[in-house]
């Protein structure tokens, strides 16, 4: 059924191509008998004009459908030559324009192909009467910066003839008339008039366009002109986005670009920031924007299964992932931000249309830097940055002598903690060992040591007060190096990079070191054939920690008493034996743990090389049809490795005993699972994609006023993606011992204290998914008089997606948009002559979003191993149920914009507001457990987002020596959920994963807190113990009793960023801002089992508060911090409907309750500044002492400086959402980082 | 040159557009939509299948249900504090608490951190999604190419296991078919699920006699489709004599005694197969690590087993635990066993007759029938079920008034197991009707007893005090005994009153949550 679907849709398609295909040829027949004419001098063409009182627009008309010329008007001239009577056939043209022209006072020039009616310039005649001698001018032309022009083009403008184009050196010799007037202009800068005024050497400085930003808007597919610009766009250069000592460009985006939300949980080096194009609009799919880099989309370099991330991620690795120590890259992480030339960014509908399914999210178009013509230049930059390591300031942690005396009050108090062989027996086997004051008051009253020994202890412990952010942390030194060469002729340009990078993280072990290399050239074969070819490659390898290797946590919350160098231990392990006379032997063995120990013997690496070759060929079939070929080529190599060797405590654990503590060839060493090396886990991906894509351009300008403008575009891409690869976990690993793997699976250790299970010591998986798409994609842009725009943008696309509906039938995405440019309008433009640019737009689209994973069909997945051993079975399972009611998620944007720009551009305004509903999204819910499973999937929810995005530019000085400007955007977002199907319970209320309707999709819940009890100083909750319901309680709708705290992420989102420049001198500023959202504090103290609050572990630090917590009855008027006790309170089931809130389903406490509470959430707004930059760049004259030297420029940068947040997080990173309270692992801090930069040019 | 240019492209587009449809065919490397009945038939044995091979498995591990034992009088807890985390997850069971399942799975109440509650299977999530498996497969079949013999054969294994799911299922949550004072035909069974499709609408319970049509109906259905075939693969597998076997327990179950009779009379017919203890032969351990090169006896080298299933893993105290020596056999039980009974004695590596059923270890005897070992099945269905289900049957027949006869009849088949279980020769090894006084009441008490030896720790007895009219049991807990030597901690003593609610499961708290329509046990 489906397959003849398909086919049904290919041979459609296929007809749609013939036609176009045989239309294609009678098109250029037709233009091409017109170009026959062409070898003619101009003015000898034959024409045939007759009309009547025509108007000299529509003799010009005309005239055009005859001769390939260009005809150019001069201003007013249409208002002299009116009523022209002409019969004149197959006359040479040069006839036609003189009899037309005969006594109008207007004249014609013949300039190659081009021809100019203007008035006679009455002066003219004098002046070739006094025969003035022309003179011979060299005119060098060059940037501010100094850098030759080569490529400038030069027009005398007093009589409008082109006088010359300079060369590579940015120079030209010109014979001129002394009086003579010269326009000079080159792409991207303001073009200059000057007078030549007799003098023989010109040296002429143009000055950057500040309109050129805004002038092309680069799709990916297209460059559009600003005026076909319809949908909402951002575009930026890459140097201004480019912070030194940020080696990412996904990271130095934060807070500039309006609309776009860029959050950086953690500072680890070689994590990924989490990106949002205005808000999300979809609840089980992939939620990133994608990434375009010169028109090929960056896939990432592993497999995304958001859904699943089981599926391809192992535990280990996702415990570090949820611990934001990932060290996964994504695909433009190996991109070198000084290679980057511009970005574009494209937020709705209309903007992505083109890219269809895929761009649900958001497109981010990066254009690489290409050459240009004139000399070539060579530059360098270097940054060298220093990160600061973090410190116990504003941690509010206890120091050793404050813990011991915690640990005292504790054990007067008779709330002590699990003093070994006192507490029951479970303590024994759990519980910290002779560790600390408990440790050492364990050993004094059991006899062990005597009073003084005692006391001495104490007081060796009080002065320890180890630094663990001294031991763990250092101060980190960062370079980058980039060298790069451009530059071209007429011909071919070029520009080529290459860069190193080495950012290391002040955690002692994460680094991450980057090299690239990047070429771009461009030849123009003659002036119909471009051809571009493109290399880029890096190579990327990234230091991380292993699980449970997490300096930032360790430093937190470990006891100062301990010292760096002492091994401790917090659990014991037995292994049994069975004697021959069937007793137990039991071995055990107290587990010791050192972290510079674990850090040595355990080793997180991922190791990244990318290629990515591009070639595209651009031919000009005629003036107004354009084809343009691409062709693509990329592949990743990614290799991630984790291990732990013998020596590690990690691997104690598995083998149950400390390194070498088992008897050697003992039974107890037999029934270790692991007696002897380590784990190895290493996924190898290889990454192989292409695409190759085809597009006709038309272009056409018609009318007589040239006011109707047709842009027609059409292409057909196929892309296609494969990762292949191979992930394996293997025991007995010896990376000192030659890298050798050695272990016997055959043996059994039915009686190990770990699991024995295979899958838990070997896999070998395979990844082999290849991943097509062809796709069809037009759009029509049809402008009158470039005031009004209308566009339509299509795509289809069909993939090899298996389960999906992809294929059933091609999925089209669409999108209309209009644009009206206000200023165009004459009455406009005469009234408000301090209005620049005024236009509005206005699009809307619609898109269907495809969820991975679910589809109408059962699918089944193989089982890996191939076959049980135990029954000889080969299995399939089931991956997804079917779902027939299933449909695809629709959403639908509307989006209206406007920019305005006043005088004189010194203010600029961007304006866009979005309204999103999507409809029918996927989500899970809660069935009957008789139906065999927990959830099923439902097209049940619909969502809204609504929002604007507003960025402001003013310039509020400008003069020779100073300038200031300040850029400020923002973006307001929100949205709500609609109807959702969705069961909420406790826990997905107050974690923020619930759907309530009117709610948005991140809000969340809390119990209210209600003060401290009188008597325990235990924490008391409304409704359970204060105006007390406890019907209410029962009710399964738990939004009836929990207070609504917000949502979990910033609504409004933005970003100022400021220069201010005196001569060479730039002061440069830019700050990210998040505000209008709420977060839980972190907890007190890590909690006990299952979120218990009892006395804290002695190998464990506490915090401050804790010194304010109740001890005594009226306490609770001045304190919310409660009362610690041996044993925390078990809030069973029975008071509330369900116990899905605790960790195993069963059981929880009311210190859970107290850090889910309303008492434990905070504002979250912030202002945080992200660069403080200080740039001198040196003048001309100060660099002519060093030959060769064109461009030098110096710099000093902090990133990271200050924060500003509410005083309630204590410090904590507001950044780092954390509605989850209970089992926050915190992640490394973004540090401040000092960075010198130096940029020479030569 | 540029006419030359478009013919290129459009060439190129009609190339490219022909390799369009295998371009864009449907790939996966892991994936695929099941459409043929070898697909089906992989598909059932992961989905449909209970458990086996836990090594492999290793979530899967699981019995349907590890805490049956708990509750039956086969089983003594004893007290080991270094292990009290054991005593922790049965006492609930063992005391017949009304919230057993919930007290097990938490920690005891005002314990510190770090103390978890037991990993308890959920027999009712488990069997359902099973049946979900089953109803999947059957509904596919007609959907999918392959032969009919082969559609036949896997829809009656469906059948079977779906049959077999539902008994277990009404029988742990629903009152015995003929339970007295409760009318099966209002008394709630389980709701019943026969289609593949999930919806969100809420199924109530059906009452006991419908979820009987229900398993009768599935059997009588899966028994005309295998039994023309006849097809056996392996012991993992059901086929026509486990259709046999589960028919006449269910017809047991229902005390439809002739029923029985028919149903094991094809299956005696057909594989009078039971194994000889005597020639059973028993490989020495090799290493002192003890456990895994032991032979057991549910185990696939048996020609007695019919079927096997369940891996082995955690939370099933019953069988012989090496570590945790609590759930020992009861006295109640080992007292049952005669001399020269091979089933029952003293762990002997070098000097057999060994032990089968229940081993001493550190003097306490537990059940042994399959040892800890990551990939062994340790439930099975086994040619002793039919002799035994036929004697009881004979028996309840001639009691109701039937012919005499039966009763040497049921003896013959009592002494066909026993004559496999004593060493060969002995003289007590065979009884007959005069050693019984002729006596039909002692005659069944006889059988019911040498049920009880046979199938010890098999998952009978629960369900046969169910049958047997509920009986009042006693359960004591010597919180002293016998590790604790210090302590003088007052004798704990239960007592499961006759006909008790407790008889009937509480259907778990996650079920409820899920599904309103559900009535919960009182």
């Amino acid at each position: 059924m489906r397959t003849q679907l398909l086919k049904g849709n290919c041979h459609a398609l296929l007809k749609q191509l013939l036609i176009l295909a045989l239309c294609l040829p009678m098109l250029l027949w037709g233009q091409g008998s017109i170009a026959q004419t062409q070898p003619q001098p101009p003015g000898a063409q034959r024409v045939t004009v007759k009309v009547e009182k025509a108007s000299l627009d529509e003799v010009m008309q005309i005239l055009r459908r005859q001769v390939k010329l260009q005809f150019i008007i001069d201003a007013g001239a249409s208002e002299i030559a009116k009523d022209i009577r002409l019969n004149m056939t197959d006359a040479p043209l040069s006839g036609v324009l003189d009899k037309m022209l005969a006594g109008t006072g207007l004249e014609y020039v013949i300039n190659k192909n081009v021809i100019i009616i203007r008035k006679i310039n009455t002066v003219k005649p004098q002046a070739a009467i006094v025969k003035i001698p022309p003179i011979q001018v060299t005119v060098t032309i060059k940037n501010e910066d100094g850098i030759l022009l080569g490529g400038a083009t030069v027009t005398d403008a007093t009589d409008n003839t082109k006088a010359g184009v300079a060369n590579s050196k940015g120079q030209l010799l010109l014979s001129l008339q002394p009086s003579a007037r010269l326009r000079i202009s080159f792409i991207g800068y303001e073009t200059q008039l000057v007078p030549v005024d007799n003098r023989k050497q010109l040296t002429i400085v143009l000055k950057p366009s500040q309109k050129a930003e805004g002038e092309v808007v680069i799709t990916g597919y297209q460059n559009l002109r600003s005026w076909e610009s319809v949908g909402s766009t951002v575009k930026v250069k890459g140097e201004d986005m480019r912070i030194a000592g940020v080696p990412r460009i996904d990271i130095a985006l934060q807070g500039q670009i309006p609309g776009v939300s860029i959050t950086i949980p953690n500072g680890t080096v070689g994590s990924n920031p989490k990106v949002r194009v205005r808000g999300t609009s979809t609840l089980l799919g992939n939620r990133e924007p994608i990434w375009v880099v010169d028109g090929i989309i960056r896939e990432d370099p592993f497999p995304f299964k958001d859904q699943n991330l089981d599926n391809i991620v192992n535990a280990t690795d996702k415990a570090s992932m949820t611990a934001g120590l990932s060290i996964m890259s994504n695909g433009i992480a190996g991109l070198n931000p000084d290679d980057i030339e511009d970005i574009t960014f494209l937020k709705d509908a209309s903007a992505t249309a083109l890219y269809g399914v895929s761009a649900a999210n958001g497109v981010i178009v990066i254009t690489t830097k290409r050459g240009k013509v004139g000399r070539t230049n060579i530059n360098f930059r270097t940054d060298q940055s220093i990160t600061e390591k973090p410190s116990y300031n504003h941690q509010n942690l206890m120091n050793s002598s404050q813990r011991v005396a915690l640990s005292e009050e504790m054990i007067a108090k008779g709330v002590n903690y699990a003093v070994p062989g006192q507490q029951g027996t479970f303590l024994v086997k759990n519980g910290p060992q002779n560790i600390g004051y408990e440790g050492l008051y364990y050993l004094y009253i059991s006899k062990q040591i005597t009073q003084q020994e005692f006391n001495d202890g104490v007081t060796r412990l009080e002065l320890n007060n180890t630094d663990w952010f001294n031991e763990l942390y250092r101060y980190a030194l960062s370079q980058n190096y980039t060298v790069s060469i451009s530059g071209g002729s007429d011909k071919a340009t070029f520009y080529g990079s290459i860069g190193y990078n080495n950012t290391a993280n002040s955690a002692i072990g994460n680094d991450q070191k980057r090299m690239n290399a990047l070429m771009n050239m461009e030849y123009r074969l003659n002036n119909r054939i471009r051809w571009h070819i493109g290399v880029q490659t890096d190579a990327l390898k990234t230091n991380g920690f292993y699980s449970d290797v997490n300096p930032e946590q360790y430093a937190l919350y470990t006891n100062r008493e301990l010292t760096p160098d002492q091994y401790y231990s917090t659990v014991n392990s037995t292994t049994n034996v069975y004697l021959a006379n069937g007793n137990l032997s039991g071995f055990v063995s107290n587990l010791k743990f050192n972290f510079r120990n674990e850090r040595a013997h355990t080793s997180n690496t991922t190791d990244g090389k990318q290629f990515m070759f591009n070639t595209d060929l651009q031919v000009t079939l005629t003036r107004d049809l354009n084809f343009q070929t691409m062709y693509s080529q990329n592949f990743d190599r990614s290799t991630q490795e984790r291990w732990a060797d013998e020596n590690s405590y990690f691997v104690a654990q598995i083998r149950g005993a400390n390194l070498g503590e088992l008897p050697k060839g003992s039974a107890f060493e037999q029934a270790s699972v692991l007696p002897r090396g380590g784990v190895l886990e290493r996924e190898e991906m290889n990454r192989d994609g292409y695409l190759f894509r085809n597009s006709l351009n038309y272009n056409k300008t018609l009318g007589g006023h040239q006011q109707h403008s047709l842009n027609l575009m059409g292409g057909f891409e196929m892309r296609s993606n494969t990762y292949k690869g191979v992930a394996t976990k293997n025991y007995g690993y010896f990376p000192d011992r030659g890298d050798v793997i050695d272990y016997d699976y055959t043996i059994v250790h039915p009686y190990s204290s770990s699991s024995d299970a295979f899958a838990d010591k070997y896999y070998n998986h395979r990844t082999n998914t290849l991943t097509n798409f062809v796709s069809y994609y037009s759009s029509l842009t049809y402008s009158y008089k470039r005031k009004y725009t209308i566009n339509l943008n299509g795509r289809s696309d069909a993939s090899n997606r298996f389960g999906q509906y992809t294929n059933a039938a091609f999925n089209p995405v669409w999108a209309i948009g209009a644009r009206w440019d206000v200023l165009a309008e004459k009455w406009f433009e005469h009234r408000l002559s301090w209005i620049n640019a005024f236009n509005i737009r206005s699009s809307f689209g619609f898109q269907g979003n495809i969820v991975d994973n679910v589809g109408p069909n059962l699918i089944a997945q193989y089982v890996s191993p191939v076959y049980n051993p135990m029954n000889g079975e080969s299995y399939l399972t089931i991956k997804t149920m079917p779902y027939p009611d299933l449909r695809k998620e629709k959403t639908r944007t509307w989006n209206i914009g406007t920019d305005v720009s006043v005088l004189n551009n010194r203010v600029s305004i961007t304006f866009d507001y979005y309204y999103k509903y999507s409809k029918d999204l996927i989500s899970q819910r809660t069935v009957p457990v008789e139906y065999g499973t927990a959830q099923m999937y439902v097209n049940g929810s619909d969502m809204t987002n609504t929002g604007y995005d507003i960025s402001v530019r003013v310039v509020p000085v400008k003069t020779r020596d100073w300038m200031w400007s300040v850029q400020f955007n923002t973006s307001f977002n929100t949205n709500n959920v609609v109807k959702p199907q969705y069961v909420t319970n406790l826990n997905t209320l107050t974690n923020g994963t619930a759907l309530v309707n009117g709610y948005p999709v991140d809000g969340f819940w809390s119990f209210r807190y209600a003060g401290l009890n009188h008597n325990t100083g235990r924490p008391m909750f409304k409704y359970m113990d204060v105006d007390t319901n406890l019907a209410l309680l029962k009710n399964p709708d738990a939004t009836q009793y929990l207070s609504y705290s917000g949502n979990a992420n910033p609504r409004i989102s933005g970003g100022i960023s400021t220069s201010l420049r005196y001569r060479n001198l730039m002061l440069a500023a830019s700050f990210n801002m998040e505000l209008k959202y709420r977060l839980r504090l972190n907890p007190i103290m890590l909690a006990g089992g299952y979120g218990a609050y009892q006395a804290p572990a002695p190998d464990k630090n506490a915090s401050v508060f804790l010194v304010n917590r109740w001890q005594r009855p009226g306490d609770e008027a001045h304190t919310d911090i409660p009362a610690i006790y041996a044993a925390d309170e078990n809030i069973t089931s029975s008071v509330f409907n369900d116990a899905s809130i605790s960790s195993i389903a069963s059981s929880w406490y009311r210190y859970t309750m107290y850090n889910y509470s309303d008492l434990r959430v905070v504002d979250g707004s912030h202002l945080r500044c992200n660069n403080i930059a200080l740039t001198y760049s040196f003048t001309r004259q100060q660099l002519t002492r060093i030959k060769g030297l064109a461009q030098l420029t110096i710099a000093a940068n902090v990133t990271n400086p200050f924060i500003i947040a509410s005083s309630k997080l204590h410090g904590q990173d507001p950044e780092v959402l954390s509605t989850d309270a209970s089992k926050t692992t915190p992640t490394l801090t973004r540090m401040r980082t000092v960075s010198f930069s130096l940029n020479a040019g030569f | 040159m540029s006419r030359n240019i478009t013919f290129t492209f459009s060439l190129a587009a009609l190339l490219l557009l022909t390799g369009c449809k295998k371009f864009l065919k449907e790939t996966s490397q892991d994936e695929m939509t099941p459409t043929t009945t070898t697909s089906l038939n992989e598909l059932l044995a992961k989905e449909g299948y209970p458990y086996v091979g836990s090594a492999y498995y290793a979530s899967d591990g699981f019995s349907f249900c590890n805490y049956l034992h708990f509750m039956d009088d086969d089983l003594h807890l004893q007290n080991m504090v270094s292990y009290n985390d054991v005593t922790t997850y049965v006492k609930p069971f063992y005391a017949w608490s009304d919230n057993a399942y919930i007290e097990a799975t938490l920690p005891p109440a005002g314990s510190p951190s770090g103390v978890s509650g037991a990993t308890l299977s959920n027999p009712y999530q488990q069997l359902y999604n099973r049946i979900r498996g089953c109803n999947i497969v059957i509904e596919m079949l007609p959907q999918v190419s392959g032969p009919d013999d082969d559609k036949d054969q896997i829809q009656g294994e469906a059948l079977v296991l779906r049959a077999y799911y539902y008994l277990m299922l009404v029988n742990l949550y629903g009152w015995p078919y003929n339970a007295p004072g409760h009318d099966r035909n209002s008394s709630p069974g389980v709701p019943i699920i026969v289609k593949g499709d999930i919806s969100a609408a809420n199924v109530a319970r059906s009452t006991v006699a419908q979820v009987y049509d229900l398993i009768t109906s599935d059997i009588e259905k899966a028994v005309s489709l295998l039994e023309e075939k006849r097809t056996i693969s392996t012991v993992f597998r059901v086929n026509y004599r486990v259709a046999w076997l589960l028919a006449s327990r269910i017809y047991l179950y229902m005390e439809q005694w002739d029923k029985v009779v028919a149903y094991t009379n094809k299956l005696i017919g057909d594989y009078p197969l039971l194994a000889d203890l005597n020639l059973w032969k028993l490989p020495v351990p090799q290493s002192i690590t003890l456990g895994s090169n032991n032979a057991s006896f549910i185990d696939p080298s048996n020609a007695e087993m019919l079927f096997l299933f369940s891996g082995m893993r955690g939370g099933d105290w019953s069988y012989i635990n090496l570590s945790y020596p609590q759930c020992i056999a009861s006295t109640d039980l080992t007292s049952l066993y005669e001399t020269n009974d091979m089933r029952f004695g003293t762990y002997n590596a070098t000097n057999p007759p060994p032990n089968f059923f229940l081993n001493r270890q550190s003097g306490y005897y537990m059940n042994s029938k399959f040892y800890y070992s990551n990939g062994e099945a340790s439930r099975c269905f086994r040619m002793a079920e039919a002799y035994a289900n036929r004697a009881e049957a004979y028996i309840r027949t001639a009691i109701k008034g039937g012919d005499a006869s039966l009763l040497q009849n049921a003896l013959d088949d009592l002494n066909a197991i026993r004559v496999r279980r004593f060493v060969s020769g002995a003289p007590n090894a065979t009884v007959t009707l005069a050693s019984l006084n002729n006596d039909p009441q002692q005659v069944l008490q006889f059988c019911l007893t040498e049920r009880r030896r046979e199938f010890s720790f098999e998952e009978f007895r629960w369900f046969d005090l169910r049958r047997y009219g509920m009986p009042s049991i006693q359960h004591t807990f010597n919180p002293n005994e016998p590790y604790v030597t210090n302590a003088t901690l007052p004798v704990e003593t239960y007592t499961l009153p006759q006909g008790s609610n407790r008889y009937v499961m509480k259907i778990p708290q996650n079920a409820l949550d899920a599904n309103p329509a559900l009535v919960q046990n009182p």
